[in-house]
């Protein structure tokens, strides 16, 4: 490939063009100050219109590809059970304290308003309502009139007994003492729609059944069994993608639970990106603040031009801008959390910046007049930028084709803020020079932070210096092999963020097991998916029976099947008649006519008679237990669907035999679940990274053919990439630090900006005399110590945010570029020795 | 004062179990605690805040209850004895005797009843809001308007006070009846229904500030 390119030179046709482009930036900047300004103030004045009108959204569910399975039915269920439209309050405190608080909040809650309308459709936290006594009666009469529908499988010989004229007289006499003790007529109302006393065989149940969470039994409230944790339930009237109205409601909850005497946390998912937008947005603000004082602190303290550090956030702001203008023609929308990556421009703006004054300031202390100089530094050191901008720039901007959002917007905006900081700095640091000029300046030779003697070091210990880093980068690929992957999403989020406080609450009091799968029969009829769900139960029953399950939960589990409907039924054998009820009704002094519905339907053969599907659903969803129903079965416009949950704990199952089993019990069935999402993001994560390193690397490494013309000029820049790659994920494992979704993506950014690195110095050895390199290399040397310096001050600053995503992508940047930049200093001078490369 | 009597009488109406019910029962046996007696007929007003003011200087008490029972599920009267206590600020228990055996006891919101001699123990917390120690605090505060659409007749016949209530809408209790003796001792409740149903409670042996302590309210 190289002496094809060498021998038709199409390296040498693009450099004449590039030295054509920046010859032109040279001129324009030289001749035409002003028209440059003109311009950069137009595309900035457009840039800010754009901006203008770019929707930040903060959804964090819009960052992944929707069209997984796993993560698709995991949105439908959020949106199934309202846990993507509901807010969540968690109250945690002493036991004694959350009830009287929670009736206090509710009744806030209740009262809330937003732009003087009700905030909230209903707001849940009791199990009963009063007001549903009427219904609640009406399914225990139900119930008890068609016990094979409701009765457990495993309770049929107790159901037996109760229907048996043996077991008569007892109930009745239990029913006696009921009506005797109660106060009011619920214990005449319950004993007409329930003479047999059935409830206790069906209500247990059901109960169970439409439990989400491990909920106190014995609390009317939504509270942890430990007593430590309340539950309320929300339902705004808006949804909450509505911004404006999620604000305003967000506020006004801030203001409801101002002065309660326990913790109360919001949760949701939607609601939880509103209330932790603003702590983000602060996050970020801070971290791009503090990275710009850094930055500005370091050029200060090395070259000493107050004006012209004052200058280059101007020259930073302007690449920022350009960026997400252009970014914003082509997005709808840009991710709050893609926009943290604009901290990483700044870093990058101020390595050109870097380069570019540190070349002039030297070529001036040289002796060469201003424009000498800066004719030097853009058509010279500009080349070397325009190569190193484009050689990271084209790695991000390959994963423009990821379909994961997080991923490809992140490349889109760091691969046009590469770019456009680079024009920026071509076109504005020229003029900020000029205009920083004063007749006498005098520049003196800028100190060479010791690598003066580094230069020598390295030629002289060059063998040695080589064996060291073989070795290390051996001991840190072999560390390598104990990288870890952390697929859980919620370490991705703000560390003292509500949304991870609730998460953390629920996992430590609310959940039923450490884990749980959700599994979905989609079909078109009630019928054929409740046939097929029933399949899918018993196989998760099975999954449960055989310890690999803690438990599960279904509709099956709260109410009969047809079939087993019919079983329990044969089993009874003889259905009790009603003649023989009533007369033992009337042996214990009842009346006939408050039980006559009772009378006529056991008359019928209700006791003994099988009820259809529909029918038993519908009545358990006119009850206060409609939560059975709501729980397993949703139909919406794409027909029925069957959910099935299985909990289990994560050392006993296997997801993978799990789901090979289950799609021979039924191939249509959906699985999703924590550990099949992460599954799926770090799939298309993996996807995007290989697509990202195999096209990104592939212009990256013509890019560096066509500046370089020679292997070792690829070396030059890869070599310092790979070390510094594999010494950032060698020392992660020995850290104990794990890959996750996030912070797997700085390998490109290695890739990409590490190469620089080594570019520059390569492309500066190269040029001159021999004699002159140690004085090439201590000021190419500086601006590459310099520009790690920012880099890992403006992106690596990111490892102090409370954002867990954003952290880990701080730390394995401060490893990466810092080794990176290591090897381009010291390994790669006594590299390019070792293979006795001059010019 | 209004509120209470609006909520008990909510709650009569709208009952959601029989445990819940009894604890209900108890609240309002506890409003009809001690009170005094006077010689001539008395305003609504004047009735609840005889009640109220019984109340206050009540540590405990504890009677022999009768009931007599018309229900409309049963042809006969169910008549049955047993016992009342009451400790402030929020105990209360009821025991029938066979053959309607039955326990029920309130410690503030925690309810527990077993019904029969095997019966199960049943354990319920009601809402905060109508645990025992709530209402007592309410009662605690003077009477000065009457709840809303609700008729109260008060009368005084020797040294019985009759106060009726008569509650608005269309829930299911038509009306509470309670006489109290001048000495600040209950002797009779009486629960009416919309349907017909209808409790009579009678008290005997009453004694109160006797010194009841926790082990007097126990549910094995």
């Amino acid at each position: 490939m190289a002496s094809f390119l060498r021998r038709f030179k199409p390296g040498d046709a693009v450099n004449r063009l590039i030295a054509a482009h920046l010859a032109w930036i040279d001129r324009c900047t030289r001749n035409n100050p002003r028209l440059v300004l003109a311009s950069t103030l137009a595309a900035v004045l457009l840039s800010v219109v754009s901006v203008v009108n770019i929707r930040f959204e903060t959804d964090i569910f819009r960052l992944f590809p929707a069209d997984r399975p796993a993560l698709r039915l995991l949105l439908d269920s959020l949106e199934w059970s309202g846990g993507a439209r509901d807010a969540y309050f968690l109250l945690e405190g002493e036991p004694t304290q959350l009830p009287p608080e929670a009736e206090r909040f509710a009744a806030r809650l209740k009262a809330l308003q937003v732009e003087g309308k009700p905030a909230f459709k209903r707001v849940v936290y009791r199990l009963y309502d009063e007001a549903e006594a009427r219904s609640f009666l009406e399914l225990i009469a139900f119930a008890a009139a068609h016990p094979a529908a409701f009765v457990p499988p495993d309770k049929v010989a107790e159901l037996a007994w109760r229907l048996s004229p043996a077991a008569l007289p007892e109930a009745l006499s239990g029913l006696t003492a009921t009506i005797a003790g109660s106060v009011g007529g619920l214990g005449s109302q319950m004993a007409v729609a329930d003479p047999l006393g059935l409830k206790d065989l069906i209500l247990p149940r059901l109960k169970a059944g439409s439990q989400a969470l491990d909920l106190d039994p014995d609390s009317p409230y939504l509270l942890s069994r430990d007593g430590r944790v309340l539950i309320i339930i929300a339902e705004p009237v808006q949804p909450m993608q509505n911004m404006a109205f999620a604000r305003k409601l967000v506020a006004a909850i801030n203001e409801a639970r101002e002065g309660s005497a326990v913790k109360i946390s919001c949760a949701g998912a939607h609601i939880s990106a509103v209330i932790d937008e603003a702590a983000m947005k602060k996050n970020i603000q801070i971290c791009i603040l503090s990275a710009l004082v850094v930055v500005l602190g370091l050029f200060y303290l090395i070259y000493r031009r107050l004006l012209l550090t004052l200058l280059i956030p101007v020259n930073l702001s302007v690449g920022v801008l350009l960026a997400l203008g252009l970014a914003g023609l082509l997005l709808p929308s840009i991710h709050i959390i893609s926009f943290a990556f604009m901290a990483l421009i700044i870093g990058l703006g101020a390595d050109y910046s870097i380069h570019l004054y540190d070349r002039y300031h030297s070529e001036r202390a040289d002796g060469l007049d201003c424009n000498e100089a800066l004719a030097v530094i853009i058509t010279d050191t500009g080349h070397g930028l325009f190569t190193a901008s484009f050689t990271t720039a084209l790695p991000f901007l390959a994963l423009t084709i990821s379909d994961v959002r997080a991923l490809s917007e992140l490349g889109l905006l760091v691969g046009l803020g590469v770019i456009s900081s680079l024009y920026a700095t071509l076109f504005f640091v020229p003029l900020l020079l000029r205009l920083t000029e004063r007749p006498g300046l005098v520049y003196q030779t800028l100190p060479s932070f010791g690598l003066s003697r580094l230069w020598l070091f390295t030629g002289r210990y060059a063998q040695r210096i080589g064996v060291v880093a073989v070795l290390f980068f051996l001991f840190m690929g072999a560390a390598v092999s104990q990288t870890s992957f952390d697929s859980e999403l919620k370490n991705l989020q703000p560390r003292h963020s509500e949304a991870f406080h609730a998460q953390e609450l629920i996992e430590a009091h609310l959940n039923l097991a450490p884990r749980h799968l959700l599994l979905a029969v989609d079909d078109a009829t009630l019928e054929a998916t409740l046939a097929r769900t029933a399949k899918v139960e018993a196989f998760v029953a099975e999954t449960v029976r055989t310890s690999k399950g803690s438990s599960w939960s279904a509709l099956g589990q709260a109410i009969n099947s047809k079939e087993q409907q019919q079983r329990i039924i044969t089993s009874l054998g003889k259905p009790l008649s009603s003649a023989v009820m009533e007369q033992q009704l009337l042996r214990h002094g009842f009346s006939l006519e408050p039980f006559n519905d009772y009378l006529v339907q056991v008359a019928s053969g209700s006791l003994n008679r099988v009820v259809d599907d529909k029918t038993v659903l519908e009545r358990l969803s006119a009850s206060p237990l409609r939560g059975v129903v709501e729980r397993h079965l949703v139909q919406d416009e794409a027909g029925w669907h069957g959910l099935t949950y299985l909990h289990y704990h994560p050392d006993r199952l296997n997801i993978d035999q799990f789901s090979a089993s289950l799609a021979e019990v039924d191939p249509k069935v959906r699985l999703t679940g924590m550990e099949p999402v992460a599954r799926e993001l770090l799939e298309a994560v993996r996807n995007s990274f290989a697509i990202s390193v195999v096209i990104g690397g592939a212009l990256v490494l013509m890019l560096l053919l066509l500046h370089f013309k020679d292997s070792i000029g690829i070396m030059a820049p890869l070599g310092p990439v790979a070390f510094g790659a594999t010494a950032m994920l060698g020392v992660m494992a020995l850290l104990g630090m794990k890959l996750n979704f996030m912070n797997a993506m700085v390998l490109v950014t290695i890739v990409g900006m590490g190469s620089d690195y080594g570019l520059h110095i390569r492309h500066r050895l190269v040029q001159g005399d021999p004699a002159g390199e140690e004085r090439r290399f201590v000021q190419v040397g500086r601006s590459i110590m310099m520009s790690a310096m920012t880099t890992i001050a403006g992106f690596g600053s990111l490892a102090f945010t409370d954002y867990g995503a954003m952290a880990s992508i701080g730390w394995a940047t401060n490893f990466g570029i810092g080794f990176t930049a290591l090897a381009a200093l010291v390994v790669l001078p006594a590299a390019l020795r070792l293979v006795g490369e001059r010019r | 004062m209004r509120r209470i009597f609006q909520k008990v009488l909510k709650i009569c109406v709208h009952p959601l179990h029989l445990l819940k019910s009894a604890c209900y029962c108890s609240l309002v046996f506890i409003m009809l605690l001690p009170a005094s007696a006077s010689a001539a007929p008395l305003t609504p007003l004047e009735g609840l805040e005889r009640l109220r003011l019984a109340l206050q200087g009540l540590q405990d008490f504890s009677a022999e209850l009768t009931q007599e029972k018309q229900v409309s599920v049963l042809k006969k009267k169910l008549v049955m004895k047993g016992t009342v206590r009451f400790m402030k600020p929020d105990r209360f228990a009821m025991e029938l005797f066979p053959p309607y055996k039955s326990r029920m006891l309130l410690k503030n919101n925690l309810l527990l009843q077993r019904i029969g001699e095997r019966g199960e123990l049943q354990k319920i917390i009601l809402p905060e809001d109508q645990g025992l120690s709530q209402w007592i605090g309410k009662l605690s505060k003077p009477v000065s308007s009457l709840p809303e659409g609700m008729e109260i007749k008060a009368e005084e016949t020797g040294r019985v006070t009759t106060v009726m209530i008569r509650p608005a809408g269309s829930g299911q209790m038509k009306e509470i009846t309670v006489q109290f003796q001048d000495d600040g001792l209950i002797r009779r409740l009486v629960l009416e229904e919309r349907n017909g149903d209808r409790s009579t409670m009678i008290f005997g042996k009453a004694r109160k500030n006797s010194g009841l302590t926790d082990a007097d309210f126990r549910m094995e």
